[in-house]
C-alpha cells in the first residue's frame, strides 16, 4: 500500500522533525543563537506540511475505500455518503489524533511564521512546548495507534460510519473543537516560556490574547455544535445529559473563562500573576484530559469508543507539563508577585476573583463528578454514576450566581467603590427584575428557581441595555452624531468593553434558554394507529402514514418512517417524518426525530415503535425556548469578533 | 517505490532543518541584543538627555553648547542649530527665545521687538 506507507512514513518524519524543534528552539533560547531558532521554525514549518501529507494521505484512502487499511475498514463503506467520509477522517481514535496534530501544527507553523516582536524572548521557549506536544501526538501516532496499519488481506466492504455520526453536525462538531483543543495550547506555551525567562508580567497575556479568545470561543461554539447534535441525533428530547465526554470539553471551557478574565485584571491592576501562568496551562491540560476521556475508555459513554492503553500517555503527559509548571512556578515565586492588591469588597478586582472561584469551583465540581463512577468504581469495586439531577442541583444555583455578578460587574468600579453609589446604580435594574418575576408569578409559573433564573437574566440584560444606552447617548451629545453612527463609534472605540458586554447577553440568552427548556418541558407519550391524532399544548398531530423501506445506497439501512401532519389552530402547518432505522453496522434502532422550532418553543416528535401493521408509538415533546441556546451562541460569537478585532492603529505594527 | 518516496521527504526535511545551521548563513553566537540590554541602553541615552549632556562626533567626549572644537580629539563640533538662527538682545546682545518678555541679562522689554 503506497499511499499508506508513505503516510506512516510522513508521521515518522513528523515526530523526528517535532523532537529536533524541542531541542534547537530550548537550545537556541538559552544560548541565543538565531542559527538555532530558524532551523526549529523550519522544522515546525515541515511538521506542518507532513501533518498536512498525513491527514490528506488519510482522507485519499477513506476516498477510495482501501479498506486494507484498518482505519478506512472500520470507518467508512463503499454504500457511505461521500459527505460523510469527511467525518470518518475524525471518527475514530487515530483519525481525531491526527486531527488534533494536524491542527496543532499548522497553528505552530501560523505563530512561527509571524516575525518576532513582543515575543523575542518568550518565543524559544513557547515553540519548543508547541513543537514537544506535535511530538507527543506523532509519538502516539507512529507508537500506539498508526491511522495507517494495514490488515493481512483486503476486505471487501467496510463496516462504515456509526450512523449516530452520520449527521451534518458531527462533520463540523469534532474540527471546532480540536481546533480549540489546539489553540489553547499556544497560551499555555507563552505562559510557559514566561516562567522560564522569569518574564511574568502582563506581556505575554496581551501578546496571546487574539489566540486565547479564538480558542474560547472555538471552544464554546463546539460545545454547542455538539450539543444541537445531541439535540437532533440523539433523539432522548434533551441537548445536555452530563455525559463524560460532554463534560470533559465543558471543563476546560470552565477554566479557560476563568483565564480569560483574571487575565484582564492581571492587565489592569498586575495582579494574579501565578494565578494566570496556572489558569493557561491547566486549561490546556484539561483539553489533553478531555481528549484523553473520549478517547481512552477510562469512562463509559455514548462518545467513549475506544479503550486502549494509550490512556497512560495521555496521563503521563499530562502529570509531566504539570509538574514542570509547578517546578518552574515554584522557582519562580518572586517573580510571580504581582504590584496590585485586592483592596476592597466593592471593587471590580474583587468581583473578578469571586467570578474566578465560582467559575474554577463549577469546573472542580464537574471533574469530580464526571471522575465519580471511576474513583467510586476503583475504591469499592462497583461504579455508580451521577444522574443529570446531581449535575443540576449544583450547577444551576453556582450558574444563576454567575450571571447575578455579569450583571453587577460594569457597575463597580477598580479599587473601590461606596456602597451608596453602587446602590445609584443598581435600582432600575433591580425594579426590572422585580416586575419580571412578579409578573411571571401572576402569569401562573410557579416553579420558584425559574422565576428566580429569569428575573436575574432581566436584570442582566437591563444592565448591559443600560451600559450600551450610557455609551450611546455619551457621544450623540458630544459628538453630535445620530443613534447609528453614535453606537458604531461607540463600539468601535471601545471594542473590548462592548464584544464584553455582548457576549455576556449572549450568555444571558443561553442561560433563558435552559431555564425555559428545562422547567416547562411537556412530555406526551402516545400510541396512535394509522389516522388518529393526539393533542399536545395546542398542536394537533393527525398520525397520516408510514413505510418500511430497504435503503441500500444510503448507509444500507432500513427505514421506518411515520408520516404526520401538524395543525395548528385548525390549519395545517407542517408534514413531518420522523424516523427510526436499522442499519446494518450497529445493534439497536437509530431515531430520526421530526423538529419544529420557532422562537418560543421547539416541537419534538420521536417515533419510538413502528409495529408491522402500522400501530406507532410516539414521544412527543415541547421544549420551550431552546431556539434561544443557539441565538445566544451566535450572538456570543458576534461579541468575540468585536472584542478581538484589530483595532485600525495598531493593525500595522501587528500584535503590539 | 515508497521508500523512495520517504527518503526524498526525509531528505527535504533534513535540509529545512540544516540551511540555516550552514557556516555563514546566519550570525551564530552573535545574538541580536536581549530585551534588557535594549532597555538598558535606553536608559543610558534617557539619563544623557536628561544631563543636557551633548557628544563629540568623533570621540564621542561630552562637549557645551558654544564649544567649537573637542577637548580631547580636536574635532570640529557641531554649531548648535539655535545659535545659527539666534535672536540677540538688541540692547545688550544676549541670545534669547521666542516667545521672551525680557532679556536674562539686561531686563530689555523683549515684547516689544516681538511685536
Amino acid at each position: 500500500m503506497l499511499l499508506a506507507d508513505i503516510g506512516y512514513g510522513a508521521l515518522w518524519l513528523t515526530l523526528a522533525a517535532a523532537l529536533w524543534a524541542v531541542v534547537a528552539a530550548a537550545a537556541g533560547g538559552r544560548q541565543r543563537r538565531s542559527d538555532l531558532l530558524a532551523s526549529a521554525h523550519n522544522a515546525l514549518f515541515a511538521t506542518a506540511g507532513l501533518s498536512t501529507l498525513a491527514a490528506v494521505l488519510l482522507l485519499v484512502l477513506l476516498f477510495d475505500h482501501e479498506f486494507q487499511v484498518r482505519y478506512v475498514y472500520e470507518h467508512v463503506s463503499t454504500y457511505l455518503k461521500p459527505v460523510y467520509v469527511l467525518s470518518a477522517l475524525w471518527a475514530g481514535l487515530e483519525g481525531s489524533q491526527l486531527l488534533w496534530l494536524w491542527m496543532l501544527s499548522i497553528f505552530t507553523a501560523l505563530v512561527v511564521w509571524r516575525k518576532p516582536t513582543w515575543d523575542r524572548e518568550l518565543r524559544p521557549y513557547a515553540v519548543a512546548f508547541l513543537a514537544l506536544t506535535q511530538a507527543f501526538f506523532a509519538f502516539l501516532l507512529v507508537q500506539l495507534t498508526n491511522p495507517f496499519e494495514l490488515l493481512p488481506t483486503a476486505p471487501v466492504e467496510g463496516v462504515s460510519l456509526n450512523p449516530l455520526l452520520q449527521n451534518f453536525w458531527m462533520i463540523i462538531h469534532p474540527p471546532i473543537i480540536f481546533a480549540a483543543y489546539a489553540l489553547w495550547t499556544i497560551p499555555a506555551a507563552y505562559a510557559l516560556a514566561a516562567l522560564v525567562t522569569g518574564r511574568l508580567n502582563a506581556g505575554w497575556l496581551f501578546g496571546t490574547r487574539r489566540w486565547t479568545l479564538a480558542a474560547w470561543i472555538a471552544l464554546g461554539l463546539g460545545i454547542l455544535v455538539g450539543a444541537w447534535w445531541a439535540y437532533l441525533e440523539l433523539g432522548w428530547g434533551g441537548y445536555w445529559g452530563w455525559d463524560p465526554v460532554e463534560n470533559s470539553s465543558l471543563i476546560p471551557w470552565l477554566v479557560g473563562t476563568a483565564f480569560v478574565h483574571s487575565a484582564i485584571i492581571q492587565e489592569r491592576r498586575d495582579m494574579f500573576r501565578a494565578w494566570n501562568v496556572l489558569l493557561a496551562v491547566i486549561t490546556f491540560v484539561l483539553t489533553i484530559f478531555a481528549t484523553f476521556v473520549t478517547r481512552s475508555g477510562l469512562i463509559q459513554s455514548v462518545h467513549a469508543f475506544a479503550e486502549s492503553p494509550i490512556g497512560w500517555w495521555y496521563l503521563g503527559y499530562m502529570l509531566l507539563v504539570l509538574a514542570v509548571t509547578i517546578g518552574l512556578a515554584l522557582a519562580r515565586k518572586n517573580e510571580l508577585q504581582g504590584e496590585g492588591q485586592v483592596g476592597d469588597l466593592l471593587s471590580r478586582e474583587f468581583i473578578f476573583l469571586l467570578t474566578n472561584l465560582l467559575l474554577l469551583g463549577s469546573a472542580a465540581a464537574v471533574l469530580l463528578g464526571t471522575l465519580w463512577p471511576t474513583l467510586t468504581g476503583a475504591a469499592r469495586g462497583l461504579a455508580t454514576s451521577l444522574n443529570p439531577e446531581n449535575y443540576n442541583r449544583f450547577m444551576g444555583p453556582l450558574g444563576l450566581l454567575l450571571v447575578v455578578l455579569i450583571g453587577i460587574c460594569p457597575l463597580i468600579e477598580w479599587r473601590r467603590i461606596s456602597a451608596e453609589r453602587l446602590l445609584r446604580g443598581l435600582w432600575v435594574q433591580t425594579v426590572v427584575a422585580v416586575v419580571t418575576a412578579v409578573l411571571l408569578l401572576v402569569l401562573g409559573i410557579h416553579e420558584i428557581w425559574a422565576v428566580v433564573s429569569f428575573a436575574v437574566s432581566a436584570f442582566v440584560i437591563t444592565t448591559i441595555i443600560l451600559q450600551l444606552a450610557k455609551g450611546i447617548t455619551a457621544r450623540m451629545r458630544s459628538a453630535g452624531e445620530n443613534i447609528l453612527t453614535a453606537t458604531v463609534t461607540a463600539v468601535r472605540n471601545n471594542r473590548r468593553r462592548y464584544g464584553g458586554q455582548i457576549i455576556h447577553l449572549g450568555v444571558v440568552l443561553i442561560v433563558i434558554g435552559i431555564t425555559g427548556s428545562q422547567a416547562y418541558q411537556t412530555e406526551v407519550q402516545v400510541a396512535l394507529a394509522q389516522g388518529e391524532s393526539v393533542d399536545v399544548n395546542g398542536y394537533t398531530l393527525v398520525y397520516k402514514d408510514y413505510t418500511f423501506q430497504s435503503v441500500e445506497d444510503e448507509g444500507n439501512k432500513i427505514r421506518n418512517q411515520a408520516v404526520i401532519d401538524i395543525y395548528r389552530g385548525g390549519r395545517k402547518v407542517a408534514t413531518v417524518r420522523p424516523e427510526r432505522n436499522l442499519h446494518s453496522n450497529v445493534q439497536g434502532a437509530v431515531t430520526e426525530v421530526a423538529l419544529r422550532m420557532n422562537l418560543k418553543e421547539d416541537l419534538y416528535i420521536i417515533l419510538a415503535s413502528l409495529e408491522a401493521d402500522g400501530l406507532a408509538a410516539f414521544q412527543v415533546l415541547i421544549n420551550p425556548m431552546v431556539v434561544w441556546l443557539w441565538i445566544g451562541g451566535l450572538v456570543m460569537f458576534i461579541g468575540t469578533l468585536i472584542a478581538a478585532w484589530p483595532p485600525r492603529k495598531s493593525r500595522a505594527e501587528e500584535g503590539r | 517505490m515508497a521508500i523512495v518516496i520517504f527518503f526524498v521527504l526525509a531528505l527535504a526535511v533534513v535540509a529545512a532543518i540544516a540551511y540555516p545551521l550552514l557556516p555563514g548563513r546566519m550570525p551564530t553566537g552573535i545574538a541580536p541584543p536581549s530585551d534588557d540590554e535594549i532597555a538598558q541602553a535606553v536608559a543610558e541615552l534617557r539619563r544623557q538627555r536628561k544631563q543636557g549632556g551633548l557628544r563629540c562626533p568623533t570621540c564621542g567626549a561630552s562637549y557645551q553648547p558654544g564649544d567649537r572644537f573637542c577637548v580631547r580629539c580636536g574635532g570640529e563640533l557641531p554649531a548648535a542649530p539655535e545659535e545659527a538662527a539666534a535672536l540677540l538682545c538688541p540692547r545688550c546682545g544676549t541670545p534669547y527665545h521666542e516667545g521672551d518678555r525680557f532679556c536674562v541679562q539686561c531686563g530689555y522689554a523683549l515684547a516689544k521687538e516681538v511685536a
